[in-house]
Order: C-alpha cells, then structure tokens, then sequence
C-alpha cells in the first residue's frame, strides 16, 4: 500500500488520483526549492541565448510531473541534474574561451554608430525600427539625434551612448571634487552586529558603540541598521514600534 | 544500447540513454535560441513571449517521457523556431501587423483615460511601475508609453531631466564606445591596429601602471579620450 503510493509519487503511473498529484505537487516543491539554492546566477539574468534556454527549460522540466501521471520524479530529477550540469559546463568554457563564447553566445550587434542607423544590421537581427525605438525608450533615450552609438547586446536589449552635449553634467566636467562614492557597507543588520564587516574596515565593537553614543544612541538593540559609505559617514536607522 | 528506441522511444530506456536524449535535445534548443536571435532572449513582443514558453516546455516534456520519439522532438524545435522567425521576419517587413502598438497612456501630463482602459492598466499598477523608475511626482512627466512587450517607458518633462553638458555651454567632447585592448591576458591585434596602436605603445602605457607581465592584465580598454582602463 505504502509501496504503491511511493511508486506513484515516484515513479511511471497509468492514472493517479488528486490526492498523489498534491503528494507529487510537494514533492516539485521540495525540488524546486534545491535548483533555486543551486541555480546559476547568470541564468536569471539572461545574459545569453542558452541562458534563455536552460532558464525557461528548467521550469518546464521541474513542473513536468505535474502535467501526466507518465512522467516520472526521478526521471526528472536525472534530467534536471544533466542540464545543469550541461549549462555549468558550457559557462565554464566560455569563460575560458572566447572564440567557444562568440559561437554559443553569439556577438552584439552594433546598430547605431557615429548617430546613423546601420540598416542591414537591424535586418539581420529581426529588428523593426519601432522595437529599437521602444528599446530607446525603456532606458531613457527616446531621441534619435542624441544618440552617438546603440548596440543590442547578447541579452537581447539595447545599451546606448548618448552623445556629448545631451550627457548630464558629472563633477568632473565643472572641476568639483567628490568625497565617498563606492558600495556602503552593512555594519548592523536587525539589531545584530555584521562582525566580518566590522573587522575588515579595521573597526571594532567599541568603536562603533561610540560613533552610535555620538548621534545619540546609547543602545544598540534600538538600532534596526547602520551603514557606513567609503567616506566613513555613518547612516543609522532606528526599530519602530508599527 | 537499441538505437532505434533511442531515436523513437521506448518504455524501458536507461537512466543514461534518458540523460543523453536530454542533453541532444537541450544541444538542439542552443541552436534554435541561436537561429531566431537576440530578440527572442530580450523577449520582445507577444510572439516571442509564446514561442518562449511552448518550445521550451515542448522540449522539457520530449526529455522526460521516455515513449516519445526524440527525431520528432528535434524536428519540432526546429520547425518552430522556423516558425518564430519568419513571424520575425514579418515584423520587420509590415511592423504593425505582428505586433501590437506601443499604447500611449499620458500625454503631455494628461492621463489617456481610454488607452489605460484599453490595455487594463490601473491606476495603481501604473503608479507602482512609475516608483520602479524612479519617478515620483507625476507633474515632472511629460509621456508615458506602454511598450508591446509589457514595460513601461517614462519620457520626463526637459526641466526635470539631469542638466546636459550643452544646457551648461560645455564644449562637446568626442563620444564613442570604449575599446578592448586586452582581454583576459591576450592583446587583441585587430582593435590595437584599428585605433592606430603598436603593442609597444600599450606595453608602455602598462609599465606606467606598474605592471611588467602581460599575462597578469585581465582587461584594458582604450576610452575615446585618451584613458587607458587597466585591471589586472
């Protein structure tokens, strides 16, 4: 009986009852669960075709118990493992070769260059000049004559270079100097110090009870995070009650 | 092993024939992604959305069911991609015909009403995408336009965009995509002899930067004024 139920959870059964099918439903969910820990990073970012595919694949393949009472879960779990482990190896040696990476990956196209359109280009890749136009848009340069350059990337969307006049104006180009910059640092996370980022700022406990202790904070279970940016300016938020 | 229910399915296929189908048919999908383009990874519109999700799933259903034929199952992915690429290919020709219209749902600061009816946005959905972007108060925007594939594109009105170099009469400074010049260890001849570079010329400007070893550079790339970006 136990067997039987094992087997169509499992295993290849003709007809399975609601009941097996919610077993098999968690079952999925367990193993999705291990491919979301596992998955590559890459691959939710589709950086590139195969990327695309072993990213939607992955989702067809694990829910596939689920469609027919035929598929069997150890099946595919054999074929999840192949396809990661495929997807693993081919990222490997793109990263090590290029020539592999520009056949699998494929290349960007340069579609604008020195603010005129290259046609045949946009041809070759499938690509109406509305779509790059809709493109342009997303990312905040709907106009044709302030683009320089434009290049669909392996992702499949365009990256643009805007050309010097319609560049907003950064410090540099005004001759004004600029303090921090760079990632912030987390130093207290939920009321708990964040020892390892304390320490490899050359900081310790004391110190930042002090910093805490000069804007007023003399407890530090009050403090929900406190962050630290390159220039040492500390930035510290409070638990609310609601 | 029996070929021809390797090719053709059979009941009782082993673990290793099942893993070797799948790796054929995930060989067979690269290929496909390949042939339809960069557009069909960015997901550009409806039927690239479809296309997506049924020829993935076809093959993902071919890999786990041990009775069905592999042959088929390769034919189809091909054929399908095909399939996608010539609608691609329709698109380019007669645009509007394939895919739907970028929607436009403000226009110069006035909300479309009907359009935001017709394409079943609300109000709350659309100020939801705003905040993503970055754009709060709606009496700085001047546009707002549904792309067909599902995102949404904000056009600012010119006061609140970030002050150009032109606005500030800084003189214009020749703009073009940087340069690769060295690439995990190796010098790419082509692009040094395109810009008009010898290697002793960037082996220079790397003992400028204190680095003897040509091998120890991970990528340098020329900017357009000048600026040689070197990390190693």
């Amino acid at each position: 009986m136990v067997l039987q139920l094992l087997k169509d959870v499992f295993g290849s059964a003709q007809e399975i009852s609601p009941f097996v099918f919610a077993l098999r439903s968690i079952t999925v969910g367990f193993l999705l669960y291990v491919e979301g820990k596992v998955l590559p990073h890459r691959s939710g970012g589709q950086f590139a075709g195969y990327d695309f595919a072993f990213f939607w694949m992955m989702g067809g393949i694990t829910a596939a118990p689920l469609f027919e009472a035929k598929i069997s879960y150890i099946n595919t779990v054999i074929i999840v493992a192949v396809i990661y482990i495929l997807h693993y190896l081919i990222s490997y040696i793109a990263v090590k070769n290029r020539n592999f990476a520009k056949i699998v990956l494929g290349k960007s196209v340069p579609f604008i260059s020195e603010g005129k359109i290259i046609r045949p280009n946009m041809a070759k890749a499938f690509f109406p000049l509305e779509l790059l136009l809709s493109d342009m848009r997303s990312i905040d340069a709907p106009n044709l004559n302030e683009i320089e350059a434009a290049v669909l990337e392996t992702s499949g969307h365009v990256s643009v270079l805007k050309k010097s006049d319609f560049q907003p104006v950064t410090p540099k180009d005004l001759n004004i100097p600029t303090m921090g910059g760079g990632l912030p640092t987390l130093l207290i996370n939920d009321g708990k110090v964040v020892k390892e980022n304390l320490k490899e700022l050359g900081y310790d406990d004391e110190w930042l009870k002090d910093q805490l202790l000069k804007k007023g904070m003399p407890n530090l279970e009050d403090v929900y995070a406190v962050m630290i940016d390159s220039s040492g300016e500390l930035y510290y938020t409070v638990k609310t009650q609601e | 092993m029996d070929w021809k229910s390797f090719w053709e399915g059979s009941k009782d296929l082993s673990a290793f024939a099942l893993a070797l189908r799948a790796v054929i048919l995930y060989i067979a999908l690269i290929i496909a992604t390949r042939m339809m383009g960069h557009r069909q990874v960015g997901i550009l519109s409806g039927h690239n959305y479809l296309v997506a999700a049924g020829i993935v799933s076809l093959a993902a259903i071919r890999m786990l069911n041990p009775e069905s034929s592999l042959t088929s199952g390769i034919v189809i992915v091909f054929v399908y991609a095909l399939v996608n690429v010539f609608l691609s290919y329709l698109d380019i020709k007669w645009p509007k015909t394939i895919d739907r219209k970028p929607t436009i749902l403000m226009k110069g600061g006035i909300f479309l009403k009907e359009n935001m009816l017709d394409c079943h946005v609300t109000l709350d959905n659309l100020l939801g995408q705003l905040r993503l972007k970055g754009a709060h108060n709606l009496s700085e925007i001047d546009s707002i336009v549904l792309e067909h594939y599902g995102k949404i594109s904000v056009i600012k009105k010119p006061e609140a965009l970030p002050l150009t170099r032109k606005q500030m009469s800084l003189p214009p400074k020749t703009v073009s995509l940087p340069t690769i010049l060295i690439y995990d260890g190796k010098i790419d001849e082509k692009n040094l002899q395109q810009k008009g570079l010898n290697r002793e010329w960037l082996m220079t400007r790397l003992r400028e930067k204190g680095i003897s070893n040509l091998k120890d550079v991970f990528l340098a790339m020329l900017e357009v004024d000048g600026t040689v970006y070197i990390s190693v």
